[in-house]
C-alpha cells in the first residue's frame, strides 16, 4: 500500500514518454489509478479542485500575459526589438541571450506567475533567437530560466504561500529574497558571457556587415522605434504595479491592452492579426490549464493515497543534527519537484518541517528563501519541470523536447550553486531585511 | 469508415465554431480588466461583478476551449520518443492514449461533476458577495460542458488515428 | 425588476422542494428546543467498529489558531474514542481549494468540515447570519443565541437541505476595522476609499462612497504597500501581525464593526453523522463544543499579545473610528441587511430571530457587560 503512490509516480513517468499529450496522460493515469484504489465516488472532489482552480483569481495574469506576448509576436514588435539589442549589443556575444534574461527580469518583478511568463518569453524571443543561429538548447534553456525568475523576485506566490505557512510576514519574505534572486540574475549573466568566450559558436555574434549597415543607416530612428516603444510597455506594466495604478495580475492586461496599442499605432493591426493571436492566446491558455487540472487529478490521487504523508514521514525520520536535516529536506523537495507541482509541496513538505527548523532556533525566513530557491528549480527540473512544459508549447517544431531538457541542466546547475551560497551566507538573505526593518 | 469520416467531420466543424466564439473571450478579458482598472484608479468606482466578471471570463476561455486546442494539437507532449515514430506508430500512441487516458480523464470528470452542477443549479446558486454576480449555477456548468465537448473531439481524434493505421487519411479535418 | 421577482420566486420554490426532499430523513423534529443533531437517531450500543473520517477546512494547512482548532477536533475525538473514530484533517487547498468544503461535506465524499458561514451565502444568503453581521452581536450573545436559544434550530434549518448538520466551531472574537493608509476623520473620508473588505461589509463600504476591492490573499500586501488599495481589514492583531500589515500601512483602526466576532463552524454530513454509535456522536458534540469555546481563548488571549507587540515594539498608530462615522456605517449596514432580508424568505426569517433576540438581550447586557466596562470596573 505505502508503495502504491510512488508506483503512480513512476506509471507517469514512463507514460508521458510516449508522447501523448502530458495533461491527459496525468490525468488519464491518475483516474486510473485512483478508480482502481478508491472507486468512482472519490473522484467527486476533482469537479471541486477544477472550480478552485476557476476562481483562482491570480492566475488571470496568464491568459493576460500569453495575449501580450502573442500580439507583440504576431506584430513583429517583438523581433525587432530583440534584434535592436543584438544590434546595440554589437560585436558581443550573447547580446541576444542576455537581453532575454534582462526581459526576464524584468517580467518577474510584474508577476509571479510562471506559466504566463515562459509562455510569454517564448514568444517573443525564441525565433528571433534561433533565426540569429543560437543553439537551440542554449535558447531553451535561457528562456526557460528566465522565464521563471518570477518565483523568486517578488512579487510571487511561492514567496506568499511559503510566508504564511513558515509565519513570516509576507513583505519580509519579499525583500529577503530580492539579493539572492538580483544575484541569480548576475549568475546566468556571467554564465552566458563565459560560455560565449568558451564556445562562440553557441551564440554567433551578428555579422560585422550588417552592424555596419544598422550604424550607417539611421540607428537612432531604428532604437527609438524598435526598442523605446515597446521598453515603454515594459514600464508601463510595473509602473502601474509600482505606482499603485493595478494589481500585479491587472498589470498583465495593461500590457496586453498596450500591445494591441502598439500594434495598432505601427499600422500592424488587421481583423486577421487579431484573430490569429485571441486564437493563439486561447490554444496556450487552454493548455497552461488543462496542464494544471491533470496535475490536479494527480496530486488529489496521490493525496487519497497518502503519498504526502510517506514523503514527509521519509523527511522527518532523518531527524538528526539540524545541517543534516536541512540537507535531507532540500534533497527531498529537490527530488519531489520532478514531479509534484510547487503548491503542493509547499502544503505536503513545509507544515511538517517547519515546527522542526523552529525547534533548532533556525531563522523561518532564511529557510523560508531557501525554499523558495528550491521550488523554483522543481519549475526547471525534466521531466515534469512545468516550465518546460509552457515553454514547449510554444517552440517550433524543430525544437524537441530532447533540446530543452539538455538545455536547462547548465542553469540548474547554477540555481543548486545558488542554493549552497544562501546556506553558507545566510546574510545574503537576512542583510536586506534587517537593514530596512531592523528586524 | 464511412460513420468515422462523417463522425469527425461533424465534431470538427462543431468544435472549430465553438473554438472560434471562445476565442474572442480573451480580447473581452483583457478589455474588462482594462476597463476595472480604468474605473478604480481614475474614478474611484469599483464593482463586485465587474471583478467576478473577470474570472468568470477566463475561467470559460479555458474549459471551453480543451477541445479546439485538442483539435490543433496544442496540448504539449513530450516528444523525446514521439518525434522518432513513423506515421502509423504515432497514430497507435494517439488511439492508445485517447482510449486509456482522454476518455477516462474527460468522462470521470463530466460524471462527477454531475451533482456539483446539478446542487449549484437546484439552489441557484450565486456568488455569496453582496454584489456580485448571480448566475454562478451557470459558470459551474461549465466545467461539465467544456469536458463533453473534449471528449467527443478525443473519439474524433482516435477516429482519425484509425484512419491514418487504415491508410484513408482524412485530409478535411486536423490542422 | 420583474425578472427579479419571478427568479425569486421559481428560487423559493426550488428551495422548498429540496427541503422536502432532504427533510424527508426521520430526525426532523418539530416543537423540541433541543437542536435536531442532538437527537440524530443511533445505536446506542458501543461496538468495537472503527470508523474513519475526511476533515475538510477552509484554513490554509497551517493557518494560526484555526487550522489549530480543526485539528485539535480530530485529535480529541481520536482521543475520547480510543481511536474508534479516526479524523484525518486536510486544509484548504489540500484535498480541494477552501472554499469547496461545504460541497464535498455535502455530497458525502468527505464527511466532516471546519469554516465559516458566511462563505456560502450564495448557496444560502441566510447562512451569513451565523458567522458576522456588522454592528450584530459580539461573540457573547452570539454564543447565548446559538446554544441558549433558537440559533442553532434556524441553523440546522438553513442547513438541512444541503444535508449538513452545523455545529458552533470556534469564534474570532471583537475583531479590528483593519489597516489605512489614509486617516478616516469623518464620513467624506469614505468616498473613494479603496478597500479591501469581502461581504456585507464590503456592501457597506459601498454605499458609504468607497469601493469594495476582491483581492487574492497573497496579493493584499503588494496591493496595500503601492496603494492599488488604501485599506484592508484581516482579523485581529494576531494574525494581522503575521500578515506583515503594519510595515505597510499607516493607521489601524478599531472596532472591527464589520465583524463583531465572527462565529465559525463544524458541518458533519447527516448520513455519515447518523451512521455513528450514539457515544461516537456524543464524543463529536463534545470535541466540537471544546473546539468552539478553545477557538475563542486562543483568539483573545494571543490577540492580546500581539497588540502589546504592535503598539510597542512596532509603534503602530492605533486609532478609534470617529463616532460619527461608525453611526453612519451602522444605517448603511442596516441598509444592506434590509436589501438581502426583503428578497430572500429564509434570509428574513433568521434575521428576524437574530434581531428580536438581540433587543431582548441589550437590556440585560447594558446593565452587565457594558456597565461593567464603561465604569472601569
Ligand atoms: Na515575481
Ligand atoms: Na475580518
Amino acid at each position: 500500500m505505502e508503495i502504491l503512490p510512488f508506483i503512480m509516480f513512476a506509471a507517469v513517468f514512463l507514460l508521458l514518454l510516449l508522447g501523448y499529450p502530458v495533461a491527459l496522460t496525468l490525468g488519464g493515469v491518475s483516474v486510473i489509478f485512483g478508480v482502481l484504489t478508491f472507486g468512482f465516488d472519490f473522484f467527486a472532489l476533482l469537479p471541486l479542485r477544477i472550480w478552485g482552480t476557476m476562481t483562482n483569481y491570480v492566475l488571470l495574469a496568464v491568459p493576460l500575459f500569453v495575449f501580450m506576448g502573442v500580439m507583440l509576436e504576431k506584430s513583429g514588435i517583438a523581433e525587432k526589438l530583440l534584434e535592436t539589442m543584438g544590434m546595440l549589443f554589437g560585436r558581443f556575444r550573447g547580446g541576444l541571450a542576455i537581453a532575454v534574461v534582462i526581459v526576464g527580469t524584468l517580467l518577474a518583478a510584474s508577476t509571479g506567475i510562471v506559466g504566463a511568463t515562459v509562455v510569454t518569453m517564448g514568444l517573443m524571443s525564441l525565433p528571433a533567437m534561433l533565426k540569429r543561429g543560437y543553439d537551440p538548447e542554449l535558447a531553451t534553456g535561457t528562456i526557460a530560466a528566465s522565464g521563471t525568475l518570477g518565483q523568486i523576485i517578488p512579487p510571487s506566490i511561492v514567496l506568499v504561500l511559503l510566508g504564511s505557512i513558515l509565519n513570516v510576514s509576507v513583505g519580509d519574505m519579499f525583500v529577503g529574497a530580492m539579493v539572492p534572486g538580483l544575484l541569480l540574475v548576475f549568475l546566468y549573466l556571467l554564465y552566458i558571457t563565459l560560455l560565449g568566450a568558451i564556445r562562440p559558436g553557441l551564440m554567433p555574434a551578428i555579422p560585422v556587415a550588417e552592424i555596419r549597415a544598422f550604424k550607417g543607416g539611421t540607428p537612432w530612428r531604428t532604437v527609438i522605434e524598435a526598442f523605446v516603444i515597446p521598453f515603454t510597455l515594459v514600464i508601463a506594466v510595473l509602473g502601474s504595479i509600482f505606482a499603485g495604478i493595478a494589481s500585479p495580475t491587472e498589470a498583465a492586461a495593461i500590457g496586453a491592452f498596450g500591445a494591441l496599442l502598439l500594434t495598432f499605432f505601427q499600422r500592424k493591426l488587421s481583423f486577421d492579426v487579431l484573430k490569429s493571436v485571441m486564437q493563439e492566446t486561447t490554444w496556450l491558455t487552454s493548455m497552461v490549464f488543462i496542464i494544471l487540472a491533470g496535475a490536479s487529478a494527480f496530486s488529489l490521487v496521490f493525496r487519497g493515497m497518502h503519498g504526502d504523508r510517506y514523503l514527509s514521514e521519509m523527511i522527518v525520520q532523518a531527524n538528526f543534527q539540524p545541517e543534516l536535516f536541512l540537507a535531507i529536506v532540500m534533497i527531498g523537495v529537490f527530488i519531489a519537484g520532478f514531479f509534484i507541482d510547487f503548491i503542493e509541496i509547499i502544503f505536503i513538505v513545509v507544515p511538517v518541517v517547519a515546527p522542526i527548523f523552529t525547534a533548532f532556533g533556525v531563522d523561518l525566513l532564511w529557510v523560508g528563501v531557501l525554499l523558495a530557491m528550491n521550488l523554483q528549480a522543481s519549475f526547471l527540473t525534466p521531466p515534469f519541470g512545468f516550465s518546460l512544459f509552457y515553454l514547449k508549447g510554444v517552440t517550433p517544431k524543430e525544437v524537441t523536447t530532447g533540446h530543452i531538457y539538455r538545455g536547462i541542466i547548465p542553469f540548474i546547475i547554477i540555481q543548486l550553486f545558488m542554493l549552497v551560497l544562501i546556506i553558507l551566507f545566510p546574510e545574503l538573505v537576512t542583510w536586506l531585511p534587517d537593514l530596512l526593518s531592523g528586524r | 469508415m464511412r460513420f468515422l469520416r462523417a463522425y469527425i467531420r461533424a465534431i470538427d466543424v462543431l468544435t472549430e465554431r465553438t473554438g472560434h466564439a471562445v476565442s474572442w473571450l480573451a480580447l473581452l478579458l483583457v478589455l474588462v480588466v482594462v476597463y476595472d482598472v480604468f474605473t478604480r484608479y481614475v474614478l474611484s468606482l469599483s464593482s463586485v461583478a465587474v471583478q467576478e466578471l473577470e474570472w468568470h471570463i477566463f475561467s470559460l476561455l479555458f474549459l471551453l476551449s480543451a477541445a479546439y486546442t485538442l483539435k490543433h494539437n496544442k496540448h504539449v507532449r513530450v516528444d523525446v520518443l514521439y518525434v522518432r515514430l513513423t506515421e502509423k506508430q504515432r497514430a497507435i500512441v494517439n488511439i492508445v492514449g485517447g482510449v486509456l487516458f482522454l476518455l477516462p480523464f474527460t468522462c470521470i470528470v463530466v460524471f462527477a461533476s454531475w451533482s456539483f452542477v446539478s446542487n449549484s443549479f437546484f439552489i441557484l446558486e450565486s456568488s455569496p458577495d453582496p454584489g456580485g454576480l448571480p448566475y454562478r449555477f451557470l459558470l459551474k456548468a461549465a466545467i461539465p460542458l467544456g469536458f463533453v465537448l473534449f471528449m467527443i473531439q478525443g473519439v474524433a481524434e482516435v477516429f482519425r488515428s484509425i484512419l491514418v493505421i487504415a491508410d484513408k487519411t482524412d485530409k478535411t479535418g486536423g490542422e | 425588476m420583474k425578472d427579479n421577482s419571478r427568479r425569486d420566486f421559481l428560487k423559493r420554490s426550488l428551495q422548498a422542494g429540496a427541503a422536502s426532499l432532504a427533510l424527508s430523513a426521520p430526525f426532523f423534529n418539530t416543537g423540541c428546543s433541543k437542536p435536531a443533531s442532538e437527537s440524530a437517531d443511533a445505536p446506542a450500543v458501543h461496538t468495537g467498529k472503527k470508523f474513519r473520517w475526511k476533515m475538510l477546512t477552509t484554513w490554509s494547512p497551517t493557518f494560526p489558531v484555526l487550522q489549530d482548532g480543526s485539528k485539535l477536533f480530530a485529535q480529541w475525538v481520536r482521543e475520547m474514542s480510543e481511536g474508534r473514530l479516526d479524523i484525518q484533517v486536510y486544509g484548504g487547498g489540500e484535498l480541494v481549494p477552501a472554499l469547496e468544503a461545504f460541497d464535498a461535506v455535502s455530497q458525502g465524499t468527505a464527511e466532516v468540515g471546519h469554516g465559516a458561514s458566511y462563505y456560502w451565502a450564495g448557496k444560502a444568503p441566510a447562512a451569513q447570519f451565523f458567522a458576522a453581521v456588522p454592528f450584530g452581536m459580539n461573540p457573547q450573545q452570539m454564543n447565548a443565541w446559538l446554544i441558549g436559544g433558537d440559533g442553532l434550530e434556524l441553523w440546522e434549518e438553513v442547513y438541512a437541505p444541503f444535508n449538513l448538520y452545523p455545529f458552533p466551531g470556534g469564534n474570532t472574537g471583537i475583531q479590528m476595522c483593519g489597516w489605512f493608509n489614509k486617516e478616516i476623520n469623518s464620513v467624506d473620508d469614505l468616498k473613494g476609499l479603496k478597500m479591501r473588505i469581502p461581504g456585507l461589509g464590503g456592501k457597506v463600504i459601498s454605499k458609504a462612497g468607497g469601493s469594495a476591492i476582491l483581492s487574492a490573499g497573497g496579493e493584499i500586501y503588494t496591493n496595500l504597500e503601492r496603494g492599488v488599495i488604501d485599506a484592508t481589514e484581516w482579523i485581529g492583531p494576531y494574525h494581522d501581525y503575521m500578515m506583515g500589515f503594519y510595515k505597510v500601512a499607516r493607521y489601524y483602526y478599531y472596532p472591527g464593526w464589520q465583524e463583531p466576532g465572527t462565529n465559525f463552524e463544524f458541518f458533519i454530513n447527516k448520513g455519515a453523522f447518523s451512521k455513528l454509535p450514539s457515544d461516537l456522536q456524543h464524543i463529536v458534540r463534545n470535541a466540537a463544543a471544546r473546539v468552539h469555546h478553545w477557538i475563542l481563548c486562543e483568539f483573545e488571549s494571543k490577540n492580546n499579545i500581539y497588540l502589546q507587540k504592535l503598539v510597542n515594539e512596532e509603534k503602530v498608530d492605533l486609532r478609534p473610528l470617529p463616532s460619527e462615522v461608525l453611526e453612519q456605517l451602522r444605517t448603511f449596514s442596516k441598509e444592506v441587511i434590509d436589501e438581502i432580508v426583503g428578497s430572500d424568505p429564509q434570509s428574513k426569517k433568521v434575521y428576524d430571530a437574530y434581531s428580536s433576540f438581540r433587543n431582548q438581550i441589550t437590556p440585560w447586557a447594558n446593565i452587565s457587560e457594558k456597565i461593567y466596562y464603561t465604569q472601569n470596573l
